[in-house]
């Protein structure tokens, strides 16, 4: 290929060479072969060849028009100490920069004048008219005379460092995996944390090279990127906001997770002086290592070091984005775990819940020869806190309860419970709603202000004697009263919620329950239904409900049978959102009252 | 030039050199063999004593075609003149470099 090849042992090698690429590639193995009968070192050698082909490579491509057919010169000098390596070429010559610097990272050209001066000494373009010379010298490394007994002795010292640097290699490799394992370990024993993070760090830091790491997790709200673990002691870095356009300034980490690639900062492009990485210790060189999870952002490992120091190595970056893998794998497996601890607790709350409520409702209603009482408490999906209560009392009388403790789960459940107990704990005030009322208020306020809840109550004592009623209310919906043929009364009384006011009064009203007529104690949840359309149940039509209940002359029982059908049918499809509870008292029709006046039982 | 398909990764190897005299019939052969299930090319370089800033390119090339299908290069077990372009041009940076 290569046109003509003079060659001087221990002088020099001169070639002329066709401008063609094969050519060319040719004349640089031939160098190469020229270069290693000087003695020179392999990494010498294959720094020659790619500089030599980078050079001729630019020769070929931009010739000038009509100078194909001239050959190529190629000349090398061994000297003692340096080698010098003479190109001319025929093309029309360009600027050689003063400072050649890496094109952009995805661009395919551009690099050839940065290699020919990161592989040379010094290398000088020499413009002319006719051709142009390029002329690069490098130092040679320690000399080396060929196959003598000290350059088989400086061969076995190459392996030997070869050898050192493979060993160096494997070492880091193995303290990477004994990292891991360790990590391992801390996880199996139950540790995780911020702090855990940080000792992971700690250990990342040498095993990579760096001088600082820092790792960043995408917060749960998928709106933040918050900091988990930093090697930099008394480092506070403030939460990232991820919503924050790229057009503007946005900090390196969240630049890394937008875009999707590790992002690179040294003194070409340094950090920007507001980027929060900057107060880390040694910001020359490093980068931002996005780290995703089945596709979704999940954190930035970031790792930085001083430039007095080797830029990091393609082992040392491996080791990096192993670490980020395995991390995030690892952070998201206890996530998960967490969260099924959580949901397993939860569970485990909402059952005692349900236990709890269950038990607080009556297993048998009293049953008063010439009345009937019913009653139903129906759960939504979480369990509430409401309450019904009917309590046989010594003679005859009973009192009837309706509550509803707000919020859900086990505090809701537990007031339940202990708002039963207090009702049950003063049968004397039974037949004075109002005193128990505010009795109730009393003995309940302290415990419920505490907790910021508070329970509407609604109790009725009723004596089957007379068919009288005493009812008080503390802020609960009104009664519902209904009468034959068709009337329909609600019994509103005013009264704060137990547990809102402390020390406060509380009213009480009486009315007759006459032949034929039902009691309606309910809980909001039931004029709250809604059918599959959104429409409320409302307050109207459960008046219009008992007004039909009790004109065609229903029971209790039956009255409460119909209004759950009612309220299943109503709700359709569309699944209940609270609890509803009813309690109905009817007197038959054929008993007649004698209504003495309440007050003296 | 060996190009296997194995699963979703394109495995390439037994490439001598990529040097300004071939790379462009390199990155010519490699594009033909990517198929769109192939999230994945590596480039076995164990073989490859030369690689100069023209392979380099094509070797970019195939990188940017692999990122616009959210996929990338995997450069395999570099010979040390190979490794030290990689380094001295930062396409460390860039490549995923694995060996074994």
């Amino acid at each position: 290929m290569t046109a003509s090849v003079q060659s001087i042992p221990g002088r020099g090698l001169r070639m002329e060479v066709r401008c063609d690429l094969e050519a060319v590639r040719e004349a640089t193995r031939q160098l190469r072969v020229f270069l290693g009968a000087e003695g020179l070192s392999e990494v010498e050698q294959s720094s020659w060849e790619l500089a030599c082909m980078e050079a001729v490579t630019n020769a070929v491509e931009h010739v000038l028009p009509g100078c194909e057919g001239i050959l190529l010169r190629l000349g090398v000098l061994a000297f003692e100490d340096e080698i010098e390596v003479v190109i001319s070429d025929r093309t029309a010559g360009f600027d050689w920069p003063d400072a050649p610097e890496l094109p952009e990272s995805d661009s395919e050209s551009g690099r050839g004048v940065f290699l020919i001066t990161q592989l040379t000494d010094e290398a000088c373009y020499l413009r002319g008219r006719e051709e142009n010379r390029l002329v690069m010298r490098r130092r040679r490394d320690a000399r080396r005379p060929v196959a003598t007994v000290e350059s088989l002795e400086q061969q076995v010292r190459d392996l030997d460092a070869t050898l050192a640097t493979m060993t160096e290699e494997l070492a880091a490799c193995y303290e990477s995996l004994t990292a891991i394992f360790r990590f391992t370990e801390d996880i199996k024993r139950g540790q995780y944390g911020n702090e855990l993070a940080a000792k992971w760090l700690s250990e990342l830091r040498p095993v990579c090279g760096a001088d600082w790491c820092v790792l960043r997790l995408v917060a749960k709200d998928q709106r933040t990127l918050i900091t988990v673990g930093s090697t930099g002691p008394g480092v506070v870095l403030p939460p990232l906001d991820l919503d924050s356009p790229l057009s503007g300034p946005v900090a390196t980490e969240v630049r890394a997770l937008k875009v999707g690639t590790d992002i690179w900062f040294d003194e070409a492009s340094p950090l920007e002086p507001l980027d929060p990485l900057v107060q880390m210790l040694n910001t020359d060189v490093g980068l931002c290592h996005p780290i995703f999870y089945q596709g979704q952002p999940f954190g930035v490992l970031s790792a930085g070091r001083s430039s007095a120091r080797p830029g990091l190595t393609a082992g040392q970056i491996n080791v990096l984005h192993t670490f980020a893998d395995f991390l995030s794998i690892q952070i998201r497996n206890l996530r998960l775990q967490e969260e099924y601890v959580r949901g397993q607790l939860v569970s485990r709350e909402l059952q005692i819940a349900e236990r709890i409520q269950r038990s607080l409702l009556p297993e048998a209603l009293p049953k008063t020869p010439g009345y009937g009482l019913a009653g139903f408490s129906q759960n939504a999906n979480q369990v509430g806190g409401d309450f019904f209560d009917a309590i046989a009392l010594a003679d005859g009388s009973m009192l009837l309860v309706m509550a509803d403790v707000m919020g859900k789960g086990v505090p809701a459940a537990m007031f339940a419970a202990i708002l039963r107990s207090t009702l049950r704990a003063r049968p004397d005030l039974a037949a004075w709603p109002q005193e128990l009322m505010m009795w109730l208020n009393q003995s309940l306020y302290p415990d419920l202000d505490r907790v910021e809840m508070f329970v509407t109550v609604q109790v009725v004592y009723f004596d089957p004697q007379s068919g009288l009623c005493r009812i008080a209310s503390a802020g609960h919906c009104p009664a519902l009263l209904a009468t034959p043929p068709g009337n329909i009364s609600s019994i509103d009384i005013g009264g704060p919620p137990v547990g809102v006011v402390p020390g406060c009064d509380y009213r009480d009203e009486i009315f007759s329950l006459d032949a034929g007529a039902l009691l309606l104690l309910y809980t909001d949840g039931v004029t709250d239904v809604q059918s599959a359309d959104g429409e409320a149940f409302g307050e109207e039509r459960l008046k219009e409900f008992l007004r039909t209940a009790v004109a065609e002359g229903r029971d209790a029982e039956q009255a409460c049978a119909l209004l759950s059908a009612t309220l299943t049918r109503f709700r359709g499809s569309r699944p209940a959102f609270d609890d509803v509870t009813v309690l109905v008292l009817g007197r038959s029709a054929a008993m007649a009252g004698t209504s003495e006046p309440l007050g003296n039982p | 030039m060996k190009v296997e398909s194995i699963g979703k990764t394109l495995l390439i190897s037994g490439i001598p050199e990529l040097n300004a005299a071939n790379a462009g019939q390199f990155r010519d052969q490699a594009r033909a063999a990517i198929l769109p299930e192939h999230s994945r090319v590596d480039l076995d370089l164990s073989i490859t004593r030369f690689v100069d800033s023209s392979g380099l390119g094509a070797l970019i090339a195939l990188n940017k075609l692999m990122n616009t299908r959210q996929g990338h290069v995997r450069i395999l077990n570099p010979m040390p003149a190979v490794q030290q372009i990689l380094e001295l041009t930062r396409m460390h940076r860039v490549f995923e470099i694995a060996k074994n």
